[in-house]
């Protein structure tokens, strides 16, 4: 008794010191503000980009990311006006702010202007070189007609012909359907005036606490101009404010989940036992492993991610059966019961469980995704924090728990495997042939949707917003782009006005909105001289006629004509990246590895991707690039992945279990959970949802955990009636935690509760198959 | 350069509504006051402009229509060309040459203005002085207007508009700040009908 009691007190300290441990390290690292993570982007694997193409994603994200675009609206512009202004200050006022722009930059305009003003000759779009060369009379007829116009005929001395405004036009067509109002920016919709504001953020990824601060500032700076101009309308999108109502959304879920599990819990305890004491046995136990769970995850990653949160909190859930399977061992043993052989009866089972269930959920990492790897570290360390804590705290837990015999859970399990204890063996095949066949046949019609734009929670308002903002703007933006490279500055331009070609193609056939290239800013030399040699000719040919039909004096004739026929001086790309001209659009050129050159064509309102990416087959160092699409043949991919880890593990699982059981028996203890998998998939596909990776990895957790009902079965050494309970009491849990689950707006999030649920459910109903196997095991 | 287009459909506004009255205005108010009255206006122009590198300037002359549909300028001397402008486009044709035209969506740089400047056409005053710094003198029965345009990017290209009128408009006169001149004076200006004809429908249409 002694030696026993020093035991219980080493364990004790050693439990308390771990604890101690935990809480100092979740102190020490809270006290960052950037522990708790809500990007979902950070929950996303980066795709297997070479180094030129994780430059070129980098840039257009940091673009994307950083810009916020607004409309403010009134039926009165001015009013919309004034308020645009004050939209725009208030915003400046916000440390996260870099800048913002209400109003047309004046100098902008003349500074690109001056600056190809002194490039004009070479910088002919491709259709006045045609017109130039092709109807030379026709547009000195349209230069005298100019001349004549009460709306027209600056700068004749520079620019004869007047070729320069429409060239500098072309350079940058507008794509949007944006008007200007005294340098502002503005559009109709159904019959109000809108305000174009735009503004962009310090960093691309903000921290929860920045998300919150800038929607709060933003919110309450709209709402105070509503109050004082109640016709006043806003409208906003960016990718931070996508952000903020997930974290809100995730935020509102996991504290759904916990409450609803605890909640479920709390109900399940009382209804089952007669007593509260168990219930301080397994919120002990949970509170431990939670702890533990949080430390390990600050240590190894040295942030949490709210996803995981969500998720972990049900996978945590798991652990509580350790807890059921001691208090209902207890409940359920003799008069001779005492925590030592408890601990005993179920060890084994536990111990098996803990195994088969870090098992799964080390698979879960074999997709490179940081929220899975998370995800396996924060429920590793749980359920091993949880474990630890039943054995080492359960014995002082010296008062005998009682059950409530009326319980309709008690009395429900109880017949249940009544069922199948009275059920012959020949009628177990049975149901397992009979299984087999629906899955077959099941199988056949399941239907699986890779794209990950589906898997993300998207707000309705933010959706409706970003469309309204869309429609006023004309283009929409995507994060869609050509990445180009070449040997040399020179090829780079010629190989993106070859590909622009095509583009224009497109264009005209309307299935892509708009680009921006870097060849249209820096036309390549071979661009340059032909612009130039037509440009030349023109003046040589047509400006001595015109210039004497409109009395001008010979010798000033002459001196333009020399002026205007002097050397070309090339524009190249080092000179316009060091002009101011450039500003906006420096991100166009990559700053590529090594000798390259390379550049990035951003695309607008794409319609046929497919179209894109057949049309840059032709051209080896073009691709396309988009996010999305990658992310979502990645997805397949893992998805396949996952498919053939799963399969490898039932096998290793197998092989294990045929060592300790022999073949037969261990196939019969695998399938309940193998079935239940399957059936999941195809329940819910059936239920019309498609499948995506994140069921796929949720089999991996229904295995890890159904698995755990027939091992307890077959390991268990007392009453197989208080096994069967303190299974029904976990299936339940479990299925409280994941049914709620996937109540989730997120739909990846709802696809992994939706399949945990369904399969535990299932490898619940199964599971009464492993008696038979118990009865093998010696006794 | 084309700010100058919009600015002078501004003024061809102004004066298609200014000259309607027959009293002879005393106040910018007053000339203002009569622009919501008048309908269509159709009237002669002769046009001189005078550009430094020139060694004489270039005189055209034509007629012109102002209505809801916008201007139509038609010049006839020394050669025939028509332009077209609303607060939407701005079409020129040659005769028998190509029409070329641009659009308020094309063109955001440009077009906006003009809409603003027909939108004056229906008596805001409150525009007027947003854009401008107006000045007004009147003697006897003769009023001058001068505007010097504050917002951008008229104010880039415009000095200073000089309008001068009696029972309306008779001349305006542009002074860029490129120091270059347009002089335009209108001739026997018709205000009586309040809708276009037919024919003139065709010719916006055109």
């Amino acid at each position: 008794m002694r030696s026993s009691f020093t035991r219980a007190s080493l364990s004790l300290l050693i439990w308390v010191a771990v604890l101690l441990a935990a809480s100092v390290a979740i102190l020490l690292r809270t006290s960052n503000e950037k522990w708790l993570k809500s990007n979902v982007f950070e929950l996303l694997p980066t795709a297997d980009y070479d180094p030129l193409t994780d430059i070129a994603t980098q840039t257009v994200d940091r673009e994307l990311g950083t810009r916020l675009l607004f409309f403010v609206g009134h039926s009165d512009r001015d009013i919309a006006k004034t308020a645009a202004d004050a939209l725009g200050a208030k915003m400046l006022g916000h440390v996260l702010i870099a800048s913002v722009t209400t109003q047309v930059d004046k100098d902008k305009y003349s500074t690109i202007a001056g600056f190809y003003h002194s490039y004009r000759r070479q910088i002919l779009s491709e259709r006045q070189i045609t017109r130039v060369t092709e109807d030379a009379s026709g547009v000195q007829r349209s230069a005298i007609a100019t001349m004549y116009s009460p709306l027209g005929g600056g700068g004749i001395a520079t620019d004869p012909f007047f070729l320069f405004p429409d060239s500098l036009q072309a350079l940058q067509p507008s794509g949007t359907s944006l008007r200007l109002d005294d340098s502002y920016l503005w559009a109709q919709r159904e019959g109000r005036d809108y305000i174009f504001v735009m503004a962009s953020l310090t960093s691309p990824t903000l921290s929860i606490v920045e998300q919150e601060s800038l929607a709060q500032y933003l919110n309450v700076a709209m709402a105070n101009a509503q109050s004082s101009e109640p016709g006043l309308d806003f409208l906003k999108t960016g990718f931070s404010f996508y952000a903020h109502e997930a974290t809100k959304s995730a935020k509102g879920e996991v504290s759904t989940i916990g409450v609803g599990s605890l909640i479920g819990l709390l109900l399940l305890v009382i209804a089952t036992f007669k007593s509260f004491r168990p219930l301080s046995l397994i919120v002990i136990s949970i509170l431990s492993g939670s702890l533990v769970a949080l430390a390990a995850t600050l240590a190894v990653f040295g942030y949490v991610h709210l996803f995981t949160l969500a998720l972990g909190a049900s996978l945590l859930g798991v652990s509580v059966d350790y807890s059921f399977h001691y208090v209902t061992d207890d409940a359920f043993g003799g008069e001779d019961w005492t925590p030592q052989k408890g601990l005993r009866n179920i060890f084994m089972g536990i111990t098996l469980g803990l195994l088969t269930s870090i098992l799964a959920y080390l698979a879960l990492t074999v997709a490179p995704f940081p929220g899975l790897q998370q995800l396996a570290v924060f429920s590793t360390a749980g359920l091993i924090g949880a474990y630890l804590t039943l054995i080492c705290v359960c014995g002082f837990w010296r008062r005998r728990m009682a059950v409530n015999t009326a319980s309709l859970i008690l009395r429900g399990a109880d017949r249940y495997l009544g069922l199948w204890q009275r059920s012959r063996t020949r009628t177990h095949y049975f149901v397992i042939g009979a299984l087999a066949v629906i899955i077959v046949l099941g199988w056949q019609t399941i239907e699986i949707n890779d794209d990950v734009t589906v898997l993300q929670a998207q707000s309705v308002e933010l959706k409706r917003q970003e469309a309204a903002i869309q429609q006023l703007l004309g283009i929409a933006q995507a994060g869609t782009f050509l990445l180009v490279s070449a040997p040399s500055d020179e090829k780079l331009l010629q190989l993106e006005e070859d590909v622009r070609k095509k583009l224009d193609g497109m264009i005209n056939a309307n299935s892509l909105a708009g680009y921006q290239a870097l060849s249209r800013w820096v036309p390549s030399r071979a661009q340059q001289e032909r612009s130039y040699s037509a440009y030349v000719e023109l003046i040589r040919s047509r400006l001595p006629a015109y210039f004497e039909s409109l009395g001008v004096d010979e010798d000033i004739t002459s001196s333009t004509i020399a002026t205007l026929s002097d050397e070309m001086r090339l524009l190249d790309v080092a000179t316009w990246l060091a002009h101011p001209a450039s500003a906006e659009f420096r991100s166009l050129r990559l700053d590529a590895p090594g000798n390259e050159s390379a550049s990035i064509v951003l695309l607008y309102g794409v319609r046929e991707l497919d179209g894109l990416a057949a049309m840059a087959m032709d051209y080896p160092s073009v691709t396309v690039v988009n996010k999305a699409r990658e992310l979502s043949g990645l997805f397949g991919l893992y998805r396949a992945r996952v498919a053939q880890v799963l399969a490898a593990a039932y096998l290793i699982i197998l092989a294990g279990l045929a060592m300790r059981y022999g073949l037969r028996q261990a196939a019969i203890v695998l399938i309940p959970p193998v079935f239940a998998g399957l059936i999941a998939l195809i329940v819910i596909s059936a239920m019309g949802e498609t499948l995506n990776l994140f069921n796929f990895l949720a089999m991996i957790l229904v295995l890890g955990i159904g698995i755990d009902f027939t091992l307890f079965l077959a390991e268990a050494r007392g009453e197989l009636k208080s096994t069967i309970f303190a299974i029904t009491l976990s299936a339940l849990t479990t299925m409280i935690s994941f049914g709620l689950l996937a109540l989730s707006s997120t739909y990846a999030v709802h696809s992994f509760g939706m399949t945990v649920l369904v399969g535990i459910a299932c490898a619940y109903l199964l599971c009464p198959l492993a008696i038979s196997v118990n009865a093998r095991v010696a006794r | 350069m084309r700010q100058i287009r919009n600015t002078l459909v501004l003024l061809l506004a102004l004066f298609s509504n200014a000259h309607g009255g027959v009293d002879s205005a005393h106040t910018f108010e007053d000339v203002v006051t009569r622009l919501a009255e008048a309908g269509v206006v159709r009237g002669n122009f002769t046009q001189l402009r005078k550009i430094e590198l020139l060694s004489r300037p270039l005189e055209s002359s034509g007629n012109f229509i102002l209505s809801e549909l916008g201007l139509y300028w038609h010049q006839a001397q020394p050669f025939t060309s028509i332009l077209i402008a609303d607060g939407e486009r701005l079409l020129q044709r040659l005769e028998d040459g190509p029409t070329t035209s641009m659009d308020a969506v094309e063109n955001p740089m440009v077009l906006p203005f003009s809409r603003l400047f027909l939108s004056i056409f229906e008596g805001s005053e409150e525009e007027l002085r947003a854009n401008f710094e107006i000045a007004f003198a009147a003697e006897g029965g003769d009023w001058e207007i001068s505007l010097q345009p504050t917002t951008y990017p008229l104010s880039e290209a415009i000095e200073t508009i000089i309008l001068r009128g009696r029972e309306y408009i008779q001349s305006i006169k542009i002074i860029n700040r490129s120091s270059d001149e347009m002089m335009i004076r209108f001739s026997d200006v018709q205000t009586l009908s309040q809708q276009l004809t037919e024919h003139e429908i065709e010719l916006y249409a055109r």
